[in-house]
């Protein structure tokens, strides 16, 4: 099946631009997108930018790829903004290129962080839809339920327990999920009498019916010493809030995809890549051209089925547990 | 030493964080409603000399007083010896605090048997003994406001935890369950600081977390006189008015003197009226975190961090006994409202030298009521900030019903205070329609907030201020509206002063009203779909959108 994908003059969308943008660069291969399912108009591609390139005075070559740079700059700051700035250091991290354009900017981002070591699993454009089919069945309840902890607490924790263990049950087997019995965890959102905010307590259900209420008492002095660095305060009265359960039906089905077959044709071939200022020679293939064991040195490019992957200078790719792609920065490699 | 540029980044950012992280703990494990609802706390780390490195962005008021509350310890103790089992403590407004319910607490942080630096952290708690609870509007010197703490060291081992510090504090604070458990929640801020940099310094080595402590420091240093030199350099003269000072009629005057020379900036109050005999004075910490507050706020982008270098460039001088640089004993508890008007004398100035860079003067006042019950079980109090209206903008509207950028404190929800006082209850809250000053661009709307009484002999207690002078518009825009408090008793309104005290019965009603916050720009200017939009969301009534803005009544009709 063949298709012809409109980019048309002015790109209705920032993925459109992209896509765009990384036509113009060669880092989509307009013949093989999607495996060669679906083929892109090159021409449409160049067009997009020629109003833009005009206008900022700059070449069609150098509008692309300073929206590409744009683009990975945003990328970037957005990172930074859950690792650095929680004081987490990017550098520490292995960083997963999945989705259709991942892969395609994964080490660029990198390269901006100072990571040096990028993944790219199997079946990486379709990898969110491969998750949601290979999860485990799992629901979560809450209920409100506030009352001091005094020795008749025990008694009520395990009434709401039951009460939330048989929703739970109903709703699976409502919708006909029975491959196992579901796994319970119960929380108890406990505070001391007098704050504002809880603290999440985990009590183990199969113990419930033998819990007293000085044990219930410790559990969450134990949750409070971790969380504030003090422990519950002796003779301060402690109240629980509320309850979450959580019930999981495992599943050990993995969807099976259809892997690509190798037709035999060595892929490769070598390419133009139009980078900022100059044109430089780029190896394409794709991954099922890949060896077992080769190591292949960027500028690379690595068309998969739903995704491309794009090996800049200084990094090199190969294949770990027979699919996933590590790819290094040289630097780095062993 | 050089640090990385990739070091630098992750190192200050997780600096910051942690401050932030401090912040989110002291909250979260705080008991009065003033710290866990309101949030009026801040957290900080310090480099060993004791100046701000970061601070978290709760309570403005502390920024760049929390140095000033730090620098009598490195005068009285040999910082390096001080080890983990020792706390600072102090909440003395003539030794660099602010006013006795402040109580700063400041951790050392050690590693590798070196001295690093300290986590810091203030709550203002709700009662430290005094007068009255919470607020004594009789002081007439601060012996009368609360327990004085001057800058001391105590020994975590020995003295708390049921030692002789916390038992002291105990037996002199009116609701000990609440600041007790306050004072144990900074200490777990403190804990959380003291966890993150030991972490750092595990990872990058204690040399180069110190060293990034520092430039952090010369960096904000860098980007504020960077901000000051693009503004032309001249003298500017700034004023604002507190109505009185609750025992004579008397307004207070505030005067301010900004000089503006190539990267740096002075700020000389001198024309300020002298300090008072009842409890608005600003001790000189509240001076300056007012001062520096504002020139930051509008001078400097939102990513410039506010730490010790950023004050390097800022000289600021207030006589010794003048409101805002009273002399030992006079009473400051209600100090954010002289805060507040030096705040507002400092913008004028500014809104001189750079009116594009300005707001207009907001509501900027902390109206704080107190309403505490003395019974078979004890005391409880009630304490909450009610703000009012931001003043305008060159490009914005002021923002509607928030507390004043200096104390930047939330309200405390109604079901909270529902659950935890059986006192009283509030049966009005909202915001007062055309109470922001018109303007291109108008003020902020004021609340007003209504409480019916459930029990006899209720003491009350508040300060405010913006009942006569209204906050005035900027450039061609029109004033807020004054604020108002009002007790219905028996049928009949009994309108209070802006500072009061008095005793509530069941029955009675207290309705407050804060103001608004002044416009900017022409009036006549404002565009016709902004005026719309007022008049639909209900902050302008139709005779306003007529008479004031000039809509035609026509197109009142829909």
């Amino acid at each position: 099946m063949s298709q012809k994908s409109s980019l048309i003059q002015f790109p209705k969308s920032v993925s459109q631009a992209l896509a765009a943008g990384n036509v113009v660069r060669g880092t989509i291969r307009p013949e093989a997108f999607l495996g060669g399912a679906m083929t892109i108009d090159s021409e449409a591609a160049r067009r997009a930018f020629v109003d833009l390139a005009k206008s900022l005075n700059l070449s069609v070559q150098e509008a692309a790829t300073s929206a590409i740079e744009l683009a990975t700059a945003n990328i970037v700051r957005a990172i930074q903004l859950i690792s650095t700035e929680r004081g987490r250091d990017p550098r520490d991290y292995v960083l997963v290129g999945y989705g259709g354009a991942g892969p395609l900017h994964a080490c660029e981002v990198a390269e901006s962080l100072g990571i040096g070591r990028v993944l790219v699993p199997p079946f990486a454009g379709v990898l969110s839809a491969f998750g949601l089919l290979a999860s485990d069945y799992r629901q979560y309840d809450t209920l409100t339920r506030r009352f001091q902890v005094d020795e008749t607490s025990p008694e009520v924790i395990d009434e709401v327990y039951r009460e939330l263990r048989g929703r739970a049950a109903g709703r699976f087997a409502a919708l006909g999920i029975d491959e196992a019995a579901p796994d319970y965890s119960l929380t108890l959102e406990m505070r001391h009498v007098g704050q504002a905010f809880e603290v999440a307590v985990e009590l183990p259900p199969e113990g419930l019916s033998k819990l007293t209420g000085e044990e219930l008492r410790e559990a969450f002095s134990q949750v409070h010493l971790r969380a504030y660095s003090y422990p519950a305060t002796p003779g301060k009265a402690v109240e629980v809030v509320s309850f979450r359960l959580g019930a999981v039906v495992k599943t050990d089905r993995l969807p099976r995809i259809r892997p690509q077959r190798a037709n035999g044709q060595d892929p490769r071939r070598s390419y133009d890549l139009h980078l900022r200022g100059r044109t430089i020679a780029c190896v394409g293939t794709t991954r099922t051209g890949l060896g077992a064991d080769e190591t292949l040195a960027g500028p690379a490019i690595v068309d998969d089925v739903s995704s491309t992957i794009f090996v800049p200078e200084g990094w090199a790719a190969r294949l770990v547990a027979g699919a996933s792609l590590e790819i290094l920065r040289e630097d780095r490699a062993k | 030493m050089t640090i990385t540029a990739s070091d630098h980044a992750v190192i200050s950012q997780s600096l910051i964080a942690a401050a932030r992280e401090m912040g989110v703990k002291l909250i979260r494990s705080a008991y009065s409603t003033i710290v866990r609802d309101a949030n009026d706390a801040s957290s900080a780390l310090l480099d060993r000399h004791g100046h701000v490195v970061a601070q978290a962005e709760l309570n403005a008021m502390h920024l760049g007083s929390i140095s000033t509350a730090f620098e009598p310890f490195a005068r009285y103790y040999d910082l390096s010896a001080l080890t983990e089992d020792d706390v600072l403590i102090t909440n003395h407004p003539y030794f660099g605090g602010q006013h006795l319910p402040d109580i700063f607490m400041f951790s050392p942080i050690r590693v590798g048997g070196e001295l690093v630096g300290f986590a810091a952290s203030v709550a203002h708690h709700i009662d430290v003994g005094g007068g009255a609870p919470g607020l004594n509007m009789a002081a007439r010197e601060f012996y009368q406001e609360g327990l004085i703490i001057p800058p001391v060291r105590f020994s975590l081992s020995r003295d708390w935890a049921g030692g002789a510090v916390e038992r002291l504090f105990a037996e002199n604070f009116r609701v000990p369950e609440q600041t007790i458990g306050d004072l144990y929640a900074q200490l777990a801020g403190n804990n959380t600081g003291i966890a993150r940099v030991r972490q750092l310094c595990e990872k990058y080595g204690s040399a180069t977390v110190v060293a990034t402590m520092e430039e952090l420091q010369n960096y904000a240093e860098r980007r504020i006189r960077s901000a000051i030199s693009e503004i032309p350099n001249g003298t500017f003269d700034g004023e604002d008015l507190m109505d009185s000072d609750g025992i004579t009629d008397d307004p207070v005057r505030f005067k301010a003197r900004v000089v503006i020379e190539d990267d740096r900036i002075s700020v000389d109050f001198t024309g300020t009226s002298p300090q008072v005999r009842s409890n608005i004075n600003a001790p000189y910490a509240s001076t300056l975190a007012s001062t520096m507050s504002c020139i930051k706020a509008a001078l400097t982008a939102p990513d410039v961090p506010f730490n010790a270098g950023t004050a390097r460039p800022i000289e600021i001088s207030a006589p010794l006994g003048t409101i805002l640089n009273p002399k030992h004993p006079a009473p400051v508890r209600a100090r954010m409202v002289a805060g507040y008007r030096a705040f507002n004398a400092v913008m004028k100035a500014l809104a001189q030298a750079a009116p594009e860079r300005v707001m207009a003067a907001g509501f900027d006042t902390t109206t704080g009521p107190y309403l505490s019950h003395s019974g078979a079980h004890g005391y409880k109090v009630y304490h909450e900030i009610i703000g009012g209206g931001y003043g305008a903008s060159a490009e914005l509207d002021g923002c509607s019903g928030v507390d004043g950028p200096m104390s930047n404190c939330s309200n405390a929800p109604v079901e909270s205070l529902d659950m935890d006082f059986d006192y009283f209850r509030v049966v009005g809250y909202g915001l007062r329609p055309d109470s922001g000053g018109a303007g291109r661009q108008r003020g902020g709307l004021g609340i007003v907030r209504r409480y019916a009484i459930l029990k006899d002999g209720i003491q009350y207690a508040q300060y405010g201020d913006r009942f006569n002078f209204k906050p005035e518009g900027l450039f061609g825009a029109a004033a807020g509206q004054e604020a108002s408090c009002v007790l219905s008793r028996d049928g009949e309104d009994l309108n209070l002063p802006s500072k009061t005290s008095r005793i509530l019965q069941a029955g009675d009603v207290l309705s407050v009203n804060t103001g608004g916050g002044a416009g900017y720009g022409p009036v006549r200017e404002r565009s016709r779909e902004l005026v719309m939009r007022d008049l639909e969301d209900g902050y302008i009534t139709p005779e306003t959108a007529r008479d004031v803005y000039g809509l035609e009544i026509g197109s009142l009709d829909r």
